[in-house]
């Protein structure tokens, strides 16, 4: 799964309204409303080697990000490195599995946000905590979203590229009205490139990052063709060598939302 | 968060099988394995706030622990007794490539120092959350790292659990990895494969003795019904078990994970053998 943060920041609380306007004409499935929450903690800087002072203690950054979409799971990251997935509740049968052998003491468990705040604050302070709402989850299919990036047109195969071309392609896009402590800080569209089914997918044949190069540049004509608002689109990925849609994801929201 | 009211005791090994039959005829069950790998993290470096006058600073340093179930390939009472020859990798050799440990779902917890004053149970706060995904790295160990944790030791507990009521029973022994190795080819994706240490775990206490755990978990603090149920379970099931397991509330600094605790002995010190 492939994913974009475009941040618009010079939106008003009702450009949420004209996008939806705006996608309403393509006749996207909508899945209803969502929400997301991303706290930004900085390392207690008194927490460091002896000989040390405070002064010298380089800044890092813990972020979590809860969503709505991905019920009781926690994804946090530390300082652009590595990132893992939490959960405060287990339901699937290998998570119930871990329950009944003896390793937690319970199913419903804490977000771990809620821990980070209250047991590890020798470490960890909470500075921003940012929320998403007041939008709405969207799924379209559009096609002829050729590639024309004369760059990836001449890095990858040419075979790719026309198996790619004159086809649909589908996203779910999702919406939200950003706020800090309150204020209003921008629009955020997050869109997601959704995977063919496998039957049908010649592209599985190349590898993930060709694949990948692919899917971005389908999000960004997307965005151009169907003029979505201008704004900062992050699309990194927290390790070149291995996506991973839950460490790409909080990186692209953590890019996203510096305030 | 739950609430966790517990006894405890220990018996020497002769009369484990005894202990083992009063149970599963009291539970009317039979006992269920346990087999955990327990590896206990503490913070990196030291922590000194600066001290303002008037400024209230009450922020601890807690350890943490993160706890997985590991293949002890002998689910048996009659093994658990005999000295199982268990086996297992160490946390110390960690590393992403590598092996069963990365593949396991850990819980991290931890837990506060259990409440003061007189009581006829043990009772604690605990807080979890279990990793259900190690991101692009699959590094564990680097992001706990990264949140400012070091590896400090590890064992493994291995014994049986019953229920009754509400209470859940373990009698379990810790072990520990000895020195003696075995190299074993662990395959890592379809094609690789590496070489892995299997330590040959042994016992910490060499008596052989149990210890015996008792406990029940109250989801909130607060559900005061809750706990007052809890405390007459451990209540009964201690009358119904003297004389042959003596339960009795474990001792509170012992189960203080703070660093640099103002309490009892500083740093107290776990004594399982470091790396």
């Amino acid at each position: 799964m492939v994913t974009a943060i475009l941040l618009v920041e010079k939106a008003l609380p009702n450009s949420i309204t004209s996008f939806h306007d705006l996608l309403s004409n393509e006749l996207p499935k909508t899945s209803g409303k969502w929400s997301f929450e991303l706290k930004i903690y900085l390392n207690n800087k008194y927490s460091k080697p002896d000989n040390f002072n405070v002064q010298q203690v380089p800044n890092k950054y813990l972020v979590t990000l809860t969503t709505s979409y991905l019920p009781n799971k926690t994804i946090s990251m530390i300082n652009n490195t590595k990132a893992i997935m939490t959960s405060s509740y287990l339901s699937s049968n290998d998570e119930i599995d871990h329950f009944e052998k003896g390793c937690c003491n319970s199913t419903s468990l804490d977000p771990f946000d809620f821990i980070i705040s209250n047991k590890f604050q020798n470490l960890w302070n909470l500075k921003q905590s940012i929320r998403g709402e007041g939008g709405n989850s969207y799924e379209i299919t559009v096609n002829n979203l050729n590639i024309n990036d004369p760059n990836i047109i001449q890095s990858l195969p040419k075979e790719l590229i026309e198996e790619v071309n004159n086809t649909y392609d589908t996203f779910r896009i999702r919406t939200a009205n950003c706020s800090l402590h309150g204020s209003f800080k921008g629009f955020l569209i997050e869109i997601e490139y959704i995977d063919k089914e496998e039957a049908k997918d010649k592209t599985s044949d190349y590898n993930e990052i060709q694949q990948f190069h692919i899917k971005i540049n389908k999000i960004k004509e997307l965005i151009k063709q169907y003029k979505f608002p201008n704004g900062k689109l992050c699309y990194n990925v927290l390790n070149e060598d291995k996506l991973d849609y839950i460490s790409d994801l909080v990186q692209q929201y953590s890019e996203a939302l510096q305030f | 968060m739950v609430h966790q009211l517990s006894l405890v005791a220990e018996i020497p090994q002769p009369q484990y099988m005894l202990s083992v039959s009063t149970l599963a005829a009291i539970t009317g069950m039979t006992p269920e394995d346990l087999s955990l790998h327990v590896v206990l993290l503490k913070p990196k470096f030291p922590f000194n706030p600066e001290i303002q006058a008037g400024k209230v600073n009450q922020i601890e340093q807690y350890r943490i622990r993160i706890t997985s179930s590991f293949d002890s390939s002998s689910g048996t009472q009659q093994r658990a007794q005999a000295q199982a020859q268990l086996e297992s990798q160490s946390i110390f050799e960690f590393n992403k490539n590598s092996n069963d440990l990365t593949s396991r779902k850990w819980t991290i917890q931890v837990s506060e120092i259990p409440s003061a004053g007189r009581r006829t149970v043990s009772s604690q706060n605990i807080y979890e959350s279990t990793i259900v995904n190690t991101g692009a790295h699959n590094d564990l160990i680097g992001y706990l790292d990264e949140l400012g944790y070091s590896l400090e030791t590890e064992f493994w507990i291995k014994g049986v659990r019953f229920y009754h009521n509400d209470i859940i029973i373990e009698i379990y022994r810790i072990y520990v990895k000895s020195d003696n190795i075995s190299t074993v080819i662990v395959p890592i994706g379809e094609k690789e494969q590496d070489l892995a240490k299997l330590y040959k775990l042994e016992l910490l206490d060499k008596t052989g003795k149990f210890f015996v755990k008792c406990f029940v978990n109250v989801e909130r603090q607060t559900g005061v019904e809750s706990i007052t149920k809890a405390n007459k379970q451990l209540d009964l099931l201690k009358n119904e078990l003297s004389g042959l397991i003596d339960l009795e509330i474990p001792d509170r600094i012992a189960m203080d994970s703070r660093v640099n605790s103002k309490i009892g002995i500083s740093n107290y010190n776990i004594s399982v053998r470091k790396k």
